[in-house]
């Protein structure tokens, strides 16, 4: 612990021991009151989600402790995984005290946006902009409302296929293009349960609609209405979606540990080399590049077959932040393109939000990275064709997707059933939002 | 005759040997497993599966004992109990005796609100816990994670000292007062030092129940360098990927304290059980 | 007493609404309570004993108290996160009920058979393991203290350690059983819908057993000999021993420990949390994980708080039947 840090807990020890039990008793509120408030040096609280790389987690916290020197600011820097981040922002919400800056992903903006949490970054991302060479499309798409910009853009992360090529080679198999051929070159391949074809999250994560969207995607549906208020779930492409899924496990393709899989369990399978295909964000690429480079050199990454699944992670400035005005300096400071691009080539793996960065020579080169732009450009967030939404959030929060997935596999019902029990949740939640 | 009924009592004695070396199996077997996974690495984790490496890999050991943060987060929770368990006695020794021993209006209803607060879960105290800490600007601190371990600790602690204080026999303390000593003499004189093994017992439980606290830890803590060591292993499992090797290597030094705890104490550990559990 | 207190207050009051000051410190010199009377009403060690258990009483009104009570008021409006709420009564209790994802009852079945065969197995373990390490066996403290480990470690940690066990994806317990010729089929423990329950309820009975060992033991080690010497004499088989003296002996041992592990058991979020997040299907779904979903999945506090509330009429109704017992005076 600092010195800084043992004083402090001195001077509150002191405190707590004094009323030790007065203190809990007395509303809070009237304590408050009577506690010192020493004018201190500016103190900014950042909450990160992790990138899924040590390396990368530790860079930019580095990055911003270097920034908060320069400022004469303190920082505290915190990362999380989405789902204490989500219990750390509810808790602190709750108690009027969120951080100053925190990391999200689009839909999640959107509740806090709508929730009135948020303050509007349209003047730091426009600055941001002008030096990246200009906002990808499809990245600011999802940071707007109301003409207004609620998130500094961090990065996407595409959902690609993933194909092991010394699988595929042998067998003299192409990487699939289609649904069929993904079944096919699985049946060919594969040996359970040594060995599986597709490595399909179906389980309660958040994976899974991202596994199954561009399936039901490429049949013509969608999960929501374009003004995102309708569930279009009770459509024939959800049937179609969820038989083709049921084929594929009567064909057993799929693990049957999938049921169990956190959103890591996809990454596992892949990564102990029990699944010649998978799709999922390119942290796991990034993983076996830094522990088993060996399954790296043999790993493809292709554009999704039907369509690519987009997410995206931007920096939100929080409205009852003290210091609203550094918060939004820091961001403009320590969020700039430069860095968001050394920290990709670091070994991150991501799409970077701005023009610009794509001319450097790192993505020129082609390679695994080569098609990073397209996925991005071409990509579809989740609550396509709405804008990302508090209820699409929900929608995964909610697990509408395992939800219908299991009613069809587990409980045993139709897949005409099991669409129509998806849609009557989605539409609960949806109208919870109205 | 008596040669069966002796082979009768051998076999018995076999049999008792098998099933508890089967009870043993069972309650040690995840611990091996644990220590093993802490020295494979994590390209074996994922290929191998043998009960015993294939080779020897220091590497999460070297990583939890130096650049993880693991000695921080020891360090903290080593605080935050030693906190725990001091305010508990505090709390816990007093309002014990008091319940047990002394006569006033409330006694039976204070006694029944300790068992009543056993049953309000945690999970259902973490929001309003959030707000009192943020007023008493006590969040991200160690002391205010002490503070809401109080929550458990002292009606557990407080309970299972009355059931102790109730074993001492009553003379004893009269006696004194009869001899001249105030009440406070007599209750530090005589009472305390019988008391002292239940005291130390009802110390080592708080110490070890705020050891192994989860859900508030993980909500009050965000600072990396203030986590306590539960809340720092869920930092590792970071959603992606579990980094079995580094979990299961910080898991075994998280669990050493406890366990060394116990075993240098059981003989108390009991002794406090019957009195706390059977005669409360 | 209670009459003395009240007809003592009234009088103030009524006084004091005749404004006259002067009249009030009369009354009050009038009927100020002599230490006897005060000795009455508050009981004869009242000054000593408010000042020891004035902290205990903080504690349990501030910290438990003062909190729970507030959630129960959060469970009666529409909180959501970060948003202004308002009162609609009962609304999240109707909610809660006629939830269909999961439903309500599964979840009340699942965190019943999860509570009942878990406190049964732990106790009929914890019974055989004490009564087998009571025999006077060489090297039972060494059975006992190596039986204790697993009850010493964090939750998280034992969780942990199994979820790695079982996993899918390298876990030995899967192929081990496979490579034992014991089974011939990969298990899926904790993606079975079928198994998932089984596979955590044995997590939760490894760890909580050996409170039950220990407590048993503690209370065998009370009973007298020769209670048993008596019994052998009267020529009673083991198995009538046990009926009719070790387990009438360890009644209340018994009680007390059932109690504390059906609430701890039912109210124990880790397992679930840590091996399956309540999957596949809500087949683990229990009440502490179901409030966890709803407040902090869908940031809905106010149902969330119901959730959890919704099990404590049942956890009260236990303790009502049992609390006599554990306060019962020697």
């Amino acid at each position: 612990m600092s010195k800084e840090t043992s004083r402090i807990s001195r001077r509150e020890f002191l405190k707590i021991a004094g009323t030790a039990a007065t203190v809990s008793v007395v509303s809070p509120g009237l304590l408050s009151a009577c506690a010192p408030k020493a004018e201190e040096k500016k103190k900014l609280t950042v909450f990160g989600l992790t990138t899924w790389s040590g390396v990368v987690d530790d860079m930019l916290g580095a990055m911003l402790t270097a920034w908060g020197q320069g400022a004469g600011v303190e920082v505290e820097w915190s990362v999380f995984q989405w789902v204490q981040l989500e219990q750390e922002l509810a808790a602190g919400l709750q108690a009027k005290a969120p951080p100053d800056i925190a990391l999200l992903m689009e839909n999640n903006l959107h509740y806090y946006r709508a929730a009135g949490n948020l303050l509007e970054v349209t003047d730091v991302v426009d600055d941001l902009s002008a030096e990246g060479g200009g906002l990808m499309e499809a990245a600011r798409a999802i940071l707007e409302h109301d003409n207004k910009v609620w998130g500094v853009p961090f990065w996407n992360n595409p959902w690609p296929l993933y194909a092991r090529k010394d699988i595929l080679e042998p067998a003299g198999l192409s990487v699939p293009t289609t649904w069929d051929e993904l079944l096919s070159a699985s049946l060919a391949v594969q040996n359970p349960p040594d060995l599986y074809g597709y490595g399909m999250s179906l389980g309660a994560n958040d994976d899974t609609p991202y596994n199954f969207a561009p399936l039901f995607w490429s049949l013509g549906g969608a999960f929501l209405s374009e003004d995102g208020k309708t569930s279009m779930l009770d459509s024939q492409a959800t049937v179609d979606a969820l038989s083709l899924v049921k084929k594929w496990w009567d064909a057993e393709i799929v693990p049957p540990g999938t049921f169990g899989w956190d959103a890591g369990g996809n990454n596992k399978i892949y990564l102990s080399g029990q699944a010649v295909f998978i799709s999922n964000p390119p942290s796991v690429y990034a993983s076996a590049r830094a522990n088993d480079p060996e399954l790296a050199d043999n790993t493809l990454l292709a554009p999704m077959i039907g369509e690519t699944a987009v997410d995206g992670w931007s920096w939100a400035v929080f409205k009852d932040s003290p210091n609203v005005d550094l918060a939004k300096r820091c961001l403009r400071e320590w969020m700039r393109p430069a860095a968001i691009e050394t920290l990709i080539e670091q070994g991150a793996y991501r799409c970077p939000p701005y023009k610009g960065l794509y001319e450097e020579e790192y993505w020129k080169a082609g390679g695994v990275v080569g098609q990073f732009r397209e996925y991005l450009e071409n990509g579809r967030y989740l609550a396509y064709p709405a804008p990302p939404s508090p209820a699409a959030g929900e929608m995964i929060k909610a697990m509408v997707v395992p939800n219908m997935v299991s009613a069809l596999l587990v409980e045993g019902k139709t897949a005409k059933e099991a669409a129509a029990a998806g849609h009557a949740q989605l539409q609960a939640i949806l109208d919870k939002y109205k | 005759m008596f040669q069966s009924q002796r082979s009768r009592r051998i076999l018995t004695q076999i049999l008792s040997y098998v099933a508890l070396c089967t009870f043993v199996f069972f309650a040690l077997a995840p611990f091996y497993w644990m220590i093993i996974t802490s020295f494979r690495s994590q390209r074996e984790l994922y290929r191998v599966v043998s009960l015993w490496p294939k080779e020897f890999y220091f590497g999460h050991w070297v990583e939890a004992l130096t650049s993880a943060g693991v000695p921080i987060w020891l360090k903290n929770s080593f605080i935050v109990a030693i906190a725990t368990m001091l305010l508990s006695i505090a709390v816990g020794v007093p309002g014990g005796y008091a319940i047990s021993r002394l006569q006033f209006r409330g006694r039976k209803l204070l006694g029944l609100s300790l068992i009543f607060v056993y049953l309000v879960p945690s999970y259902l105290l973490f929001i309003p816990y959030f707000a009192i800490l943020v007023k008493l600007d006590l969040t991200n601190n160690l002391l205010g994670l002490a503070i809401t371990h109080l929550s458990f600790t002292v009606p557990f602690c407080t309970w299972l000292l009355v059931g102790y204080f109730k074993t001492i026999p009553r003379e004893l303390e009269e006696a004194a007062l009869v001899d001249g000593c105030s009440r406070l003499m007599a209750v530090l004189r005589i009472t305390l030092p019988l008391a002292a093994p239940a005291i130390v017992v009802t110390a080592l439980f708080s110490f070890t129940l705020s050891w192994n606290e989860f859900l508030y830890s993980i909500v009050f803590l965000t600072n990396r360098d203030r986590l306590t060591i539960t809340a720092g292993l869920v930092r590792l499992m970071t959603e992606d990927e579990f980094p079995w090797g580094l979990l299961m290597t910080a898991s075994v030094l998280s669990a050493i304290v406890p366990v060394w705890l116990y075993f240098i104490s059981q003989r108390w550990v009991i002794r406090g059980l019957v009195v706390g559990a059977v005669k409360g | 007493m209670v009459n003395s207190q009240s007809e003592l207050c009234s009088q103030i009051l009524g006084t004091s609404l005749t404004g006259d000051l002067l009249s009030i410190h009369q009354t009050i010199q009038a009927v100020r309570p002599s230490k006897r009377q005060l000795k009455a009403v508050l009981g004869h060690d009242w000054k000593v004993a408010y000042l020891f258990i004035a902290p205990v009483l903080a504690v349990l009104v501030g910290l438990v108290g003062y909190p729970f009570l507030q959630s129960i008021w959060v469970s009666l409006t529409d909180l959501m996160v970060g948003q202004e709420s308002k009162f609609i009564g009962l609304g999240n209790y109707l909610e809660l009920v006629r939830m269909t994802i999961p439903s309500f009852f599964r979840v009340f079945r699942q965190t019943v058979l999860y509570t009942v065969v878990g406190v049964g197995a732990k106790f009929v373990l914890g019974l055989i393991t004490a009564l087998l390490i009571h025999q006077r066996l060489p090297g039972r403290n060494v059975f006992r203290a190596l039986l204790f480990v697993p009850w010493t470690v964090p939750i998280v940690i034992g969780a942990l350690a199994w979820r790695w066990i079982y996993s899918d994806v390298n876990g030995i317990l899967s192929i081990g059983l496979l490579r034992l010729g014991i089974v011939d089929d990969y298990i899926y423990w904790l993606a079975n819908p079928r198994l998932a329950m089984i596979s955590v309820m044995v997590v939760m009975i490894w760890q909580g057993m050996p409170f039950y060992t220990m407590n048993f033991l503690a209370g065998l080690q009370s009973i007298s000999e020769d209670l048993y010497d008596a019994a052998s004499v009267d020529g009673a088989s083991s198995w009538q021993k046990l009926l009719n003296i070790t387990i009438p002996s360890l009644r209340d041992v018994i009680i007390v420990t059932l109690l504390i592990s059906s609430i701890w058991t039912s109210s124990t979020l880790q397992y679930v949390y840590v091996l399956t997040n309540g999957g596949p299907a809500y087949r683990t779904e229990i009440f502490p994980m179901l409030s966890f979903h709803i407040s902090i999945s869908s940031r809905d506090l106010g149902l969330g708080s119901a959730a959890a509330l919704a099990s404590f009429p049942f956890l009260l109704i236990l303790i009502l039947l049992l609390a006599p017992r554990m306060l019962q005076e020697d």
